[in-house]
């Protein structure tokens, strides 16, 4: 009875596909994704955004503080979505948005992951009383819905959108500071890291050399998510006017004027198709790398 | 299943103090000015005033020591008063509490159940088009903004087109029902009146939709991949062995397993409707915690704030616990050990 | 000669993947009579599960079958799917490999046998259904049944739930039961429990039976007949002694050098060497041609085909030469 059989029933589909996906990860398959219709799509729409946001100066019709023309006219030949109520164009102050959601929604997440992500992947590799600290921080910080506590904090701190950021990176630090901690637990288990470690490697080398490049894929489909939250959030504390504050083009706060000019529909439609297509971007994006990279969302 | 409980329940005074001090620190390290709002801006040249409302407020006091009388009042169930409404906390949380509930239920319903619906539909048929249009769907529900949606939505429906009320929780110039629940429909309902139960209803459909359309992304996304993983379980090719069809595997035996995930992130979306309508009642005029929330935030009310926060810590720390309750019903392997 | 209960011509089964297809079965001829026990043995790969499963349209959906399967008359490749669910679990029962895993964790045992006899007999009372459920799970000497029916599978040991799969799968009274490696998870001890308890089944009931497996010493107990399958193919066949006592093909003795026997205390187990065949590209000759001792160039050249040499069919150019030189060199 030597003949191993695990598995009696050969399934090739679902292991071949497996096999292939580990071991060349490298530009052809890099290639490929684009095959994936979510991360062509998100892509597109990303880059569409990012092209507009860098060179929207170089050719918007108006300017975006300008009255450029009579007040509240319906979508025209001129005003392709309208003018507002001080009688500035809508399709550029929704072009020029694009420089206020976009560079904070990546701040945001780049610092979450900086400070989140040190935090816990120093809990995970430390354990014991950092750990605890860390992760207790975290769990009564995640206790608190988003919304609310970027809400209290960008009350206590003011309007303005550099407080609305703090208030965001509060949100999210501890979402990467658990992500972070899971991939170091799950790494520090496996055998090459403790061949390292008996090899003499120092804690730092083993963390920058053999966790971070394993966490990678999770930190991306996670980020890319996140991304299109953080534009959702940025808008709804501008809604509420926590956020950016007039006369600044975002597209919350752009909305709100919307709201109050409710029977002048065209000055909320453009800003929200704006949240929208970008949000859809990022979440499609992530969505398909998550297809692609076969990231288990188990961490949240 | 006892050990089980336990080890949960062990948490939550810790996880109770974090909020609570969390709560604090937020309202207390304003660097602007609360008296102002109280007082007004243009007596703060008022000292005799303005030393009157520090006093009144505790504000003369260090942050240590608000801290402790803080925690002391707490223990009593006292919330503060709030500085806007000039009524305490609690009882205004008390009043609004049942309006966001209400609305939070009949999201969780749009939300939660489309959202399972939606997840086993992709999960059964992966890459046909009903799964395309199903993950399209809760992805753009997802991806918009509630506050946009239910602009949109009072736009097109009920400016437009009549087809539903606008916001507010009832019809002009009507007295709510007698406050037995504080659910409307519920109560009129109660008091005999079905129209007036129709009515209520009518008018929480859209801000529901809205709500529970956000939510139903995660939900249906969550559903899809958790079925979709257990469809290569070798139960279910015994089930498909047995000759049943495979809408009754899908359904019994598939989707049973798939939904032990599934619970926690739905205890979680209950928890974040609860709190996280605040855009929507913002919009729909609704008078719940949300638009509380909102109103306490403008004016610097922070007892109100601090409260607001509390009940929101207290609504996800019990959403926690109940999501492990029902995972321990379900999951027979901790159900009975 | 009465008609066979099944027959299969030639069936083939190919999983499409991303790189061309795997032929994991190509052109099984095989067939069982009313009340025969037939073992197919092979190692893991050799396309004896996927045999099986195919019949039952229980292969992942990348699976394309081809060839003829007749069960009971009638053409079962490419049946309708209602025709197909009449047979699963009707007709034909179906006994998996990992009791642990085969099992629902979620629903009590007694659910899901019950599931069983509902779906075939949609008519029968609730009460009736579970008296017949208590009765199976007696058949299969379950101690303590009434209890035992509310009970979940991780509550009971890894025998009890083999017995559980075997009583869910006589349910319906079938004609004909596969039990694919229904022994490979259990320990020594228990494995022979459950071979007495399908043995007892099978006098009692005088069901048709294919038992699927690696180990040669589970068929010798309980088969008739015997087919060996390697890459994808039969490779010999005939009555369970003749081919324990006279196998031809190199293959089978390599099998048979690996049991370890009584007779030959002292002796060492010999494994065969080199490993079973991927069948993404179809080799032009024997595919056992690699691994075997006897091997001529000849066994690259073109693939032989089954005939019979003394007691047993067997598909090797060489045969019965091949056999002696199988046994005296190591395979």
């Amino acid at each position: 009875m030597t003949i191993q059989d695990p598995h009696a029933i050969p399934t090739p589909g679902a292991d071949v596909v497996v096999a292939t996906r580990t071991p060349n990860r490298s530009r052809r398959s890099s290639l490929a994704m684009f095959r994936n219709p979510g991360i062509a799509f998100g892509t597109a729409i990303t880059l569409i955004w990012l092209v507009i946001m860098i060179t929207v100066h170089w050719w918007a019709p108006y300017d975006p503080y300008e009255s450029v023309g009579s007040r509240l006219q319906s979508p025209n030949g001129q005003h392709w979505f309208g003018t507002d109520a001080l009688g500035r164009d809508v399709f550029t102050r929704v072009l020029y948005g694009s420089r206020q959601s976009l560079p904070i929604a990546v701040l945001v997440i780049a610092s979450a992951l900086l400070i989140g992500g040190t935090l816990g992947a120093l809990a995970g590799y430390f354990g014991k009383f950092a750990d605890t600290a860390v992760m207790r921080l975290a769990d009564v910080t995640m206790a608190f819905p988003p919304i609310l506590l970027a809400m209290a904090v960008a009350a206590a701190l003011g309007p303005g959108l550099r407080n609305g950021f703090f208030a965001m990176v509060i949100v999210w630090w501890p979402i990467y500071a658990r992500l972070l901690r899971a991939q170091v637990m799950a790494v520090k288990q496996r055998e090459h890291i403790e061949a390292a470690v008996t090899v003499g490697a120092t804690r730092g080398r083993i963390l920058r050399r053999h966790v971070l490049p394993l966490s990678f894929t999770g930190v991306m489909v996670n980020a890319t998510m996140d991304l299109g939250q953080v534009v959702l959030l940025t808008a709804s504390l501008s809604f509420l006017g926590l956020g950016a504050v007039p006369p600044a083009p975002e597209w919350g706060a752009m909305i709100t004027e919307g709201a109050k000019n409710f029977y002048q529909w065209w000055i909320a439609v453009a800003p929200g198709l704006a949240i929208a297509t970008v949000v859809l971007g990022f979440n499609f994006l992530g969505d398909g790398l998550r297809d692609v990279l076969d990231v288990r969302s188990a961490q949240r | 299943m006892k050990r089980y409980i336990l080890g949960r329940l062990t948490v939550v005074p810790i996880l109770l103090i974090g909020i609570v001090t969390v709560a604090f620190c937020v309202s207390r390290l304003i660097p602007s000015d609360p008296l102002a709002s109280i007082v007004g801006e243009r007596q703060m040249n008022n000292e005799e005033i303005v030393n009157a409302a520090k006093q009144r407020w505790g504000l003369d006091k260090s942050v240590p020591r608000q801290y402790v009388l803080y925690l002391e009042n707490l223990v009593r169930g006292d919330l503060g008063t709030s500085f806007r409404t000039k009524q305490s906390v609690v009882a205004d949380l008390g009043e609004r509490i049942p309006a966001t509930l209400e609305l939070a239920v009949a999201a969780m319903l749009f939300g939660g159940l489309g959202g399972v619906v939606l997840g086993a539909v992709s999960a059964s048929k992966k890459n046909k088009p009903a799964d395309h249009i199903s993950r399209i769907f809760s992805l753009v529900g997802s991806s918009l903004p509630v506050f946009w949606t239910g602009l949109a939505l009072l736009f097109l429906l009920y400016a437009r087109l009549g087809w539903f009320p606008g916001p507010g929780r009832l019809p002009p110039r009507t007295r709510p029902p007698d406050h037995v629940t504080g659910l409307y429909t519920v109560d009129a309902l109660l008091a005999g009146n079905p129209k007036l139960a129709l009515q209520t209803l009518h008018r929480l459909l859209l801000p529901a939709f809205v709500l529970g359309w956000a939510i139903m992304g995660s939900v249906s996304r969550l559903v899809r991949a958790s079925m979709l993983d257990e469809l290569h379980a070798d139960y279910v090719r015994t089930a498909r062995a047995k000759g049943l069809r495979n809408a009754t595997v899908m359904r019994v035996h598939v989707l049973r397993n798939a939904m032990l995930p599934v619970l926690t992130i739905l205890g979680f979306a209950f928890a974040s409707l609860l709190t996280g309508a605040v855009l929507t009642e913002t919009i729909f005029e609704w008078n719940g915690v949300g638009s509380y929330a909102v109103a306490a935030t403008r004016s610097l009310d922070y007892p109100a704030i601090n409260g607001v926060c509390l009940f929101g810590g207290l609504v996800f720390l019990l959403a926690n616990l109940v999501t492990d309750l029902l995972y321990a019903l379900a999951d027979p392997k901790i159900r009975l050990s | 000669m009465r008609d066979a209960l099944l027959t299969l011509k030639g069936l083939s089964v190919e999983f499409a993947v991303s790189t061309g297809s795997v032929h994991a079965v190509r052109g099984v001829d095989l067939d069982v009579q009313r009340g025969e026990v037939v073992g197919i043995v092979g190692e893991s790969g050799s396309g004896k599960s996927a045999t099986m499963l195919a019949l039952l349209g229980l292969l992942a959906p990348n699976a394309v079958v081809g060839g003829s399967a007749r069960f009971d008359g009638s053409e079962i490749i490419g049946a309708t799917g209602s025709h197909l669910r009449s047979l699963r679990g009707g007709k034909i029962g179906m006994i998996f490999q990992d009791p642990m895993t085969s099992l629902n964790p979620v629903l009590t045992i007694g659910h899901q046998i019950a599931e069983a006899i509902e779906v075939h007999q949609p008519t029968m009372r609730p009460k009736r259904v579970m008296a017949r459920v208590q009765e199976l799970l007696e058949m299969v000497s379950i101690p303590h049944a009434s209890e035992r029916m509310r009970s979940h599978p991780h509550e009971l040991s890894g025998g009890m739930r083999q017995r559980v799969m075997i009583a869910m799968a006589v349910a319906n009274e079938p004609e004909l039961i596969i039990a694919d490696e229904p022994t490979t998870a259990l320990d020594v001890t228990i494995q022979a429990q459950i071979l007495e308890v399908l043995a007892d089944l099978r006098q009692r009931t005088n069901t048709a039976m294919v038992i699927i497996t690696h180990d040669l010493g589970v068929v010798a107990g309980v088969a008739d007949r015997v087919n060996v399958m390697y890459g994808g193919r039969v490779v010999e066949r005939g009555n369970v002694d003749d081919l324990f006592y006279s196998g031809e093909h190199p293959y089978t003795n390599g099998l048979l050098a690996c049991l370890p026997r009584l007779d030959r205390r002292g002796q060492s187990i010999e494994p065969i060497g080199g490993a079973p065949p991927v069948l993404d590209v179809l080799p032009t000759g024997c595919s056992f041609a690699p691994r075997c001792g006897a091997a001529q160039p000849e066994c690259n050249a073109s693939d032989p085909v089954l005939r019979r040499v003394g007691a047993t069919e067997v598909a090797c150019h060489f045969a019965p030469d091949a056999a002696r030189v199988s046994r005296k060199v190591t395979v």
